[in-house]
């Protein structure tokens, strides 16, 4: 991404709800950049702030401190009316007394495009979201999918500068949401502008962003590319919030290069200090970090280098098998494992084993 | 998805230069129509007649009345029986009417739910005279009913004609609101209480009634504010039967004691505001939801015998409760009709003469019906979208100036205006513009309650959206937001003409020789006992009225009725 020319910049963007005791910080401090073509995505829980960064960008917000500069231009003083940018809402907000065709067109006679090419933009714009036929229909006579489309079109019809989406696909049903990502992120490429887009989905963010901001409380966490993100949380809560997660108690008890040995319980392991986080010292404690699906189980017998813990529970979903496993110390852990050597059964006495690469620890204290 | 909405309903920056003006503009005519008057009234009720208006001549004298006076205790008393009798008979009426309509599948249904939304709109003064022709000492079924079914009413001069007209015309109030609530309620509560065991009529007893007592007790207390606040009737059918907004029209005009006048105004005011804090308890419980799983319709019953009998009723309620306007259009017509069922002698000699006598009055009551509405189509939106969109300071501030003059009875408008507006600096006694100021604020609640509710219920990210695509403020109200909201405006603004066409309280106590208006003419004519030609103008009030809402929702394809109450 960083060969492409920036394009957006929120700059140290504040923003405050409400006054004295029912105050509330929606934005603090909210600073990235998005690159030429990018689709940079903001993710977190409900009330984390995201759409509010969205409207602030769009100017339905204003800053209570802070620049959002495009190509170098100051936005912030600006209206809405006079950024180019193009935005899908949550609840699409397609105008109930226009067809799709004056949907679409809306943002065109506004900026007084002759009729003829105001014509031939509004079918481009419907082909690229393949509802060349619907043009006279009223948006209620339109399923979810289509509405969401018509709002795309209506977006991206006059080449806005950026594309804000806020979370588009979330009234849709399961299996369209995700045949919709595909066809938001097919349409944006086609269109070749940038975009954000806010979601709390983490899956929907990891499938579609170039890179992806986590937000909460109103703070960015972390920003990187989907599997930075994933695999090199630098935080607790981005760990968290973004795909399953087994945190456990351990002490520290030296260093070997880029890695580390650790105890957790009875069991010593190497693992890698988090990303982001700085050397923890020896004897200081920590907390182990890993995916489910990154772990693996082998028979106690064998005395690996592992977590000894029993098998609670066996959840056979095909692709894989997900145990619920009792740690030491009642911890509960979760592995998901491949069914090839079968299903072993609750109550099993087991070692679950990690990778280096895997398992991460981070200072105890962190989020 | 509703509840983003909600958190994010008024968007913006607190102070715009366009919200500036409008803030200003609203402030003003307010401040200057509606604070400033009221405020008056209420300063001078405290001061003795004679007295300068300032705070050093501060009395109770004129509440002293309320004591000493046998005529101001009676008609306070009278006031109090004849308000709380008519809540009686409006549930009397309202409560099994609604019934009947929700759970019995009768024929024409919605003809007979549009012919009982008419009291509503029609001016009851116009019926309460007609009940003379119809049961006066010379009526055409006194003697009728008198010989022929030995029934002896009691005289329609009085108590019991003033009840009689009032119920009659705001009995609406209870059957529209109790119907829609019978109609939507869960059907499987009441099939429960019946699989527990319990009878139909212990069923509807135990569980029907409880649940919509809420929706009974809102509609009634609305009847109270009504007839409590009521002129005409009691002007019309009181005679001797005083009541406080007689007392006060009395006081005004007889002796012109504008101290005195507003004195009994604010006790009356008192009762309405009471009632309308009892009605904001009623409703502000919510009453009960009841959680419904799906759309499944109440159960009717469909016996051939039910729907008959069913029809008979609601169909002899409601013919009752439009039989006045009708004899007043069949009175229209009659050159000689006394003491016999229908006129003995039929001619136009009613509408030659009302028309060579009132050519003016027509067009007084046009021009100022048409002129308000158009202020508050205005005004209205405006000051709705202002409320609904933009973060401001004192916003309930506004909500209740606005609806103030709506909630109090007009004759205390009346006499607001009046003593507000006839002294220096604004000398304004017998112009049109008098009686302009206390119809737009007596109506502005109209159009600015259905634009305010139709504003909320749209999405602010429709308004959002055209800014994101490029329209300026101005384009958005222009291209979004003032199309989605016309329909309700103009409901509104129906509702503010039809009912403007007819307005007698404000108007008796503002109009001057230059600007009598139809239903002053109406009541000059009844005074003089020329009834003939008042029944030619109360019958072309009612058909404008009934034209005026007959078009407009054959235009809007709704019922625009449903923006009163």
């Amino acid at each position: 991404m960083s060969t492409r020319p920036v394009k957006l910049g929120v700059e140290g963007v504040r923003k405050v709800f409400g006054e004295g005791p029912a105050q509330v910080v929606a934005a603090d401090d909210v600073g990235f950049e998005v690159s030429d073509g990018e689709l940079f995505t903001l993710l977190g829980p409900s009330g984390c702030g995201k759409t509010t960064t969205l409207r602030l960008v769009a100017g339905l917000e204003h800053p209570d401190a802070g620049r959002i500069v495009f190509e170098g231009a100051d936005w912030t003083p600006l209206p809405p009316f006079r950024r180019s940018i193009g935005m899908v809402f949550q609840s699409y907000a397609l105008f109930p007394h226009m067809s799709v065709f004056e949907n679409v067109a809306y943002g065109l006679r506004v900026r007084r495009l002759a009729r003829v090419e105001v014509a031939r933009r509004v079918e481009e714009a419907l082909e690229l979201v393949g509802l060349a036929g619907t043009r006279a229909r009223r948006p209620a006579q339109l399923s979810g999918g289509q509405q969401q489309r018509v709002a795309l079109a209506r977006a991206l019809v006059y080449h806005p500068k950026l594309l804000l989406l806020d979370e588009p696909l979330s009234n849709l049903d399961a299996k369209l949401r995700v045949y919709m990502r595909g066809e938001v992120k097919r349409i944006q490429r086609q269109a070749g502008t940038c975009a954000v887009y806010v979601t709390h989905d983490q899956e929907e963010a990891l499938s579609i962003s170039d890179r992806i901001a986590v937000m909460a409380a109103g703070r960015i966490e972390q920003v990187g590319t989907p599997s930075e993100i994933y695999e090199r949380p630098t935080s607790t809560f981005v760990a968290d919030f973004v795909g399953k997660a087994n945190f456990l108690e351990c002490t520290v008890l030296g260093h070997d290069g880029d890695e580390c040995v650790i105890r957790c319980g009875s069991a010593r392991l190497r693992a890698r200090t988090a990303a982001g986080s700085s050397r923890i010292p020896e004897g200081a404690d920590g907390l182990l970090f890993f995916r489910p699906e990154r772990a693996a189980i082998a028979d106690a017998r064998t005395g690996a280098d592992g977590l000894p813990a029993r098998i609670r529970d066996a959840e056979y979903l095909g692709s894989l098998v997900r145990y619920t496993l009792t740690g030491e110390g009642d911890k509960t852990v979760l592995a998901d494992v491949p069914p090839t050597g079968g299903i072993r059964r609750a109550g099993e006495e087991v070692l679950v084993t990690l990778t280096p690469e895997q398992a991460q620890v981070f200072p105890k204290g962190t989020r | 998805m509703e509840t983003v909405a909600a958190q994010r309903a008024r968007p913006g920056r607190a102070f715009d230069p366009g919200t500036a003006l409008v803030l200003v503009m609203v402030a003003g005519i307010l401040g200057l129509l509606v604070a400033y008057p009221l405020s008056r009234v209420l300063l001078q009720s405290f001061i003795k007649p004679g007295d300068p208006t300032s705070l050093a001549h501060l009395t109770l004298a004129n509440f002293s009345r309320f004591f000493t006076s046998g005529l101001y205790q009676k008609a306070l008393v009278n006031s109090l029986v004849a308000s709380g009798m008519t809540v009686l008979a409006s549930l009397v009426l309202g409560v099994p009417l609604a019934y009947v309509l929700a759970r019995v599948r009768v024929p024409f249904r919605e003809a007979l739910i549009s012919l009982a939304t008419l009291p509503l709109i029609l001016p009851p003064f116009v019926g309460a005279y007609s009940w003379i022709l119809l049961l006066g000492r010379q009526g055409a079924l006194t003697s009728l009913i008198r010989d022929g079914l030995g029934i002896h009413l009691p005289s329609i001069i009085g108590p019991f004609g003033v009840i009689v007209t009032m119920s009659l015309s705001y009995y609406p109030f209870v059957l529209l609101p109790l119907l829609g609530a019978l109609s939507s309620a869960d059907p499987h509560v009441e099939e429960s209480a019946l699989t527990l065991g319990a009878s139909p009529l212990r069923r509807i007893l135990t569980v029907t009634l409880p649940l919509v007592l809420p929706t009974i007790g809102a509609g009634a207390i609305i009847v109270f504010m009504r007839a409590i606040g009521n002129f005409g009737v009691p002007a019309l059918l009181g005679g001797e039967f005083y009541v406080l907004p007689t007392l006060i029209y009395f006081e005004v005009t007889g002796s012109y004691n504008m101290h005195g006048a507003g004195a009994i105004a604010l006790v009356s005011t008192l009762f309405s505001i009471g009632s309308l804090l009892a009605l904001r308890y009623v409703t502000g419980r919510g009453g009960f939801v009841t959680i419904t799983s799906q759309a499944r319709q109440v159960a009717q019953a469909s016996r051939p015998a039910a729907r008959w009998l069913g029809f008979g009723f609601a169909a002899f309620v409601i013919g009752v409760s439009l039989l006045p306007h009708l004899t007043v259009l069949l009175a229209s017509f009659a050159e000689r009709w006394a003491g016999t069922p229908l006129p003995t002698i039929y001619s136009l000699v009613n509408y030659r003469k009302a028309f060579t006598l009132s050519m003016d009055a027509v067009r007084n009551s046009l021009v100022l019906a048409v002129g308000t509405t158009a202020i508050c189509i205005v005004a209205g939106s405006l000051m709705a979208h202002t409320a609904a969109r933009k973060r401001i300071p004192g916003r309930w501030l506004m909500d209740v100036t606005i609806m103030l003059p709506f909630v109090l009875p007009g004759i205390m408008v009346g006499v607001a205006i009046l003593s507000a507006f006839i002294i220096p600096p604004f000398e304004l006694a017998g112009t049109g513009t008098i009686l302009l100021i206390a119809y737009f604020i007596r109506r502005l609640p109209y159009t600015f309650r259905s634009a305010y509710a139709s504003l909320t219920q749209t999405d602010i990210a429709l308004e959002e959206a055209s800014l994101v695509c490029g329209a300026s403020q101005g384009a958005t109200f222009r291209r979004v937001t003032l199309p989605l909201i016309t329909p309700a405006v103009a409901a509104g603004a129906v509702i503010t003409f039809a009912t403007l066409l007819g307005e007698l309280t404000t108007t008796l106590l503002l109009y001057s020789a230059r600007w009598k208006t139809i239903s002053v003419k109406i009541f000059e004519f009844i005074s003089y006992d020329q009834t003939g030609p008042a029944s030619a103008l109360g019958a072309l009030l009612v058909l404008a009225v009934l034209v005026t809402v007959y078009a407009a929702n054959r235009l809007s394809g709704r019922n625009l009725t449903s923006a009163l109450g």
